[in-house]
């Protein structure tokens, strides 16, 4: 720079500069659709933003499925991981939880089905983890319930447990069981009749549960 | 209950099992579950890297491929533009990469300063321009303004589209931070947060920080350090602008954008304040507000529409309209970010104004503003504007102290000169 120039731009700087500030758009704030747009516009604060916003209901999920508290860190990764990567091929950019739900109920199957080629491969052995440290109920005997329940989840194909979870444990409403499966309503709620009758009919032939549950009450637990 | 269940008893013990798996597994997150983005992060910038080289390469392969028989066929295309890399002694060099000082001479005649310790590269060229990266440190460029011409300065997330032009950049990769400094012809900056990009036209200083996503444009102050190479040609000196190309820091910026600027004819309606700001169409939203009644605006407009609206106020020349909306604004929203900001920029008006009154009461805000945000964005600039305002008053032991508070926070700031000078007199 001229010292003319320098000089020319302090006198400018002297007389008063006209600064414009474009504020940081309040990210936190953003609304899922605003978040999506920042993350494929490459705003760098927006992934973590996301993460922040969705990662409980993705641990929640999993934990949900696979019974287990402590050990679903890597599966939560390789839902975001896909997430990023799948973001721009998301339309509706509102429905980012719904598309998450679908990425991990898709990470889901995947890891059930890996985990049936791996008891298959021990010879039968059920898991490879103890029972009563998947849960975290205060209460032993319910902790006990729990375990056996989850067991009997063992025994349902992939698609039928995700659908279970989804709707008995979770909570969701058929449309969103299904869009998150990818299937029709109708076979949504075949899937999850037939879920539900083996499901009822383990139950029915586990003593320790029958023991268990005819010691409740009707507003427990 | 050991071969079937009625349905009551079977939905009751299907509920309370379902109630036991809820609160058996929860949605609380331990402390390294709540890390897990540090983790996620690490991967995902490891992930992006290889993959980038590979959608270039497969891209390469099919513009190659796609183009092979258009080539064929077709008249040749121009040639493309060559370069060499000269070091500091005028050797030239092969590699593409400067390490240190030295400058990029194209066959076009334009030229890239690499200040020391910068580093740049080359990574594309065409018969119209080409692509540089800034990898950190700053730059000189002074692009000769040919038809159809496209050149581009990347440096991190950000982007500086060229026309015909020369400017000054700087990318900080610690801090994430690009500084652009325009001497003539206008460039579109896009990045985090530019929206459709932001235009920057000569006489302009932009600081973008994708850290914080903030951005400030403001006028050019001096640049801290040259970036040139002792051996540079004098051509490549920043030189002033012809009276005539120069725009006035009084001028309105609508005058002062050179391109045709059809941007803002074709706005989209729905276009919200904080963007058409973005954009630059000040005069958009003060139509806006005219229309929607001032005293509207004033009292139920949004923060971000309030501080958009200001800005363009500001721009547009009418700072009775910025001022009521900066004190609405720090009325309404004392605890937001512009609330906080109105302070600096009610001195900015201030001080604008002619008449010791009107610097003293600049000076109160300039100090509002630095007692109000011990971290903010714009101490840097409050503090300048202060000791601009000490030396202007010829108070110099004030101007002194501000001269040294300045340069122990801003060492390379854009005061840091007039800082420097200021102490070394008062020795």
């Amino acid at each position: 720079m001229t010292t003319d120039m320098r000089s020319e731009s302090e006198s400018q700087a002297r007389q008063g500069a006209k600064i414009l500030v474009l504020p940081a758009a309040d990210l936190a704030t953003a609304d899922d659709a605003g978040l999506v747009r920042a993350t494929l516009d490459g705003d760098p604060r927006a992934p973590r933003v996301l993460w922040n916003r969705h990662a409980r209901l993705v641990y929640r999920i999993l934990r949900r499925s696979l019974g287990q508290q402590n050990e679903v860190e890597d599966l939560v990764q390789e839902v975001f991981l896909n997430l990023f990567k799948r973001l721009p091929t998301l339309r509706e950019h509102k429905a980012l939880p719904a598309f998450l739900v679908t990425i991990t109920t898709l990470t889901l199957r995947h890891e059930l089905r890996r985990r049936w080629v791996r008891r298959c491969m021990s010879l039968g052995a059920r898991d490879d983890l103890d029972p009563d440290l998947r849960v975290v109920h205060p209460n032993p005997e319910a902790r006990q319930a729990v375990s056996r329940l989850y067991a009997i989840l063992d025994r349902l194909g992939s698609e039928d447990r995700i659908a279970f979870v989804l709707r008995f444990i979770e909570g969701m409403e058929l449309t969103e069981v299904a869009a998150a499966l990818g299937l029709s309503l109708a076979t949504t709620k075949r899937r999850l009749a037939h879920a539900r009758a083996r499901v009822d009919h383990h139950i029915a032939r586990d003593p320790g549960l029958a023991a268990y549950l005819s010691g409740i009450d009707e507003t427990s637990p | 209950m050991t071969t079937s269940l009625d349905p009551q008893d079977s939905d009751r013990a299907l509920d309370h099992l379902c109630e036991l798996a809820r609160a058996s597994f929860t949605d609380e997150l331990s402390d390294r579950e709540q890390a897990g983005w540090n983790r996620l992060e690490a991967k995902l910038s490891r992930r992006s890297r290889p993959r980038r080289v590979l959608v270039f390469g497969l891209g390469l392969a099919a513009v190659a491929a796609a183009a092979l028989p258009l080539a064929l066929r077709l008249r040749p295309t121009p040639p493309s533009l060559g370069f060499r890399v000269v070091d500091e002694g005028g050797v030239a060099q092969t590699a593409s990469n400067l390490a240190s000082a030295g400058r990029i001479e194209f066959s076009d005649g334009s030229q890239i300063n690499v200040a020391s310790e910068a580093r740049a590269s080359v990574t594309a060229i065409d018969a119209r321009g080409a692509h540089i990266r800034l990898e950190h440190g700053r730059l000189s460029a002074r692009f000769v303004q040919l038809p159809n011409a496209s050149w581009s300065v990347a440096a991190g997330p950000y982007q500086v589209l060229v026309t015909g032009t020369a400017f000054d950049v700087s990318w900080a990769p610690d801090a994430r931070a690009l500084e652009l400094w325009l001497r003539h012809g206008s460039v579109l900056v896009k990045g985090p947060n530019t929206g459709q990009g932001i235009a920057v036209v000569a006489g302009q200083h932009l600081q973008a920080s994708a850290a914080t996503g903030q951005i400030v444009l403001d006028a050019m102050a001096p640049a801290p350090v040259q970036p040139a190479a002792p051996t540079a040609p004098a051509d490549l000196a920043p030189t002033p602008s012809p009276p005539s190309e120069r725009p006035s820091i009084r001028e309105s910026p609508r005058t002062q954008r050179p391109t045709p600027t059809p941007r803002s004819a074709i706005l989209e309606p729905s276009l919200t304040w904080p963007q058409a700001l973005a954009r630059g169409d000040f005069q958009r939203i003060l139509d806006e507000g005219a229309r929607r009644g001032l005293d509207q605006v004033i009292a139920n407009a949004t923060s971000a529409d309030l501080a958009a609206f200001a800005d363009a106020a500001r721009y547009g020349r009418r700072n009775d309209l910025a001022q009521r909306a900066l004190l609405a604004q720090r009325q309404r929203f004392p605890q937001t970010l512009p609330g906080r900001d109105a302070a600096f920029f009610l001195g900015t008006i201030d001080e604008a104004r002619a008449g010791r009154e009107a610097q003293m009461s600049a000076l109160r805000w300039y100090g509002r503003y630095l007692a109000e945000n011990p971290s903010g964005n714009l101490r840097g600039q409050a503090l300048g504007r202060r000791l601009a305002i000490f030396e202007s008053l010829h108070d110099r032991s004030a101007a002194r102290e501000t001269a040294v508070q300045y340069l122990a926070q801003f060492p390379a700031g854009p005061y840091a000169s007039n800082a420097r000078r200021i102490v070394e007199s008062g020795r």
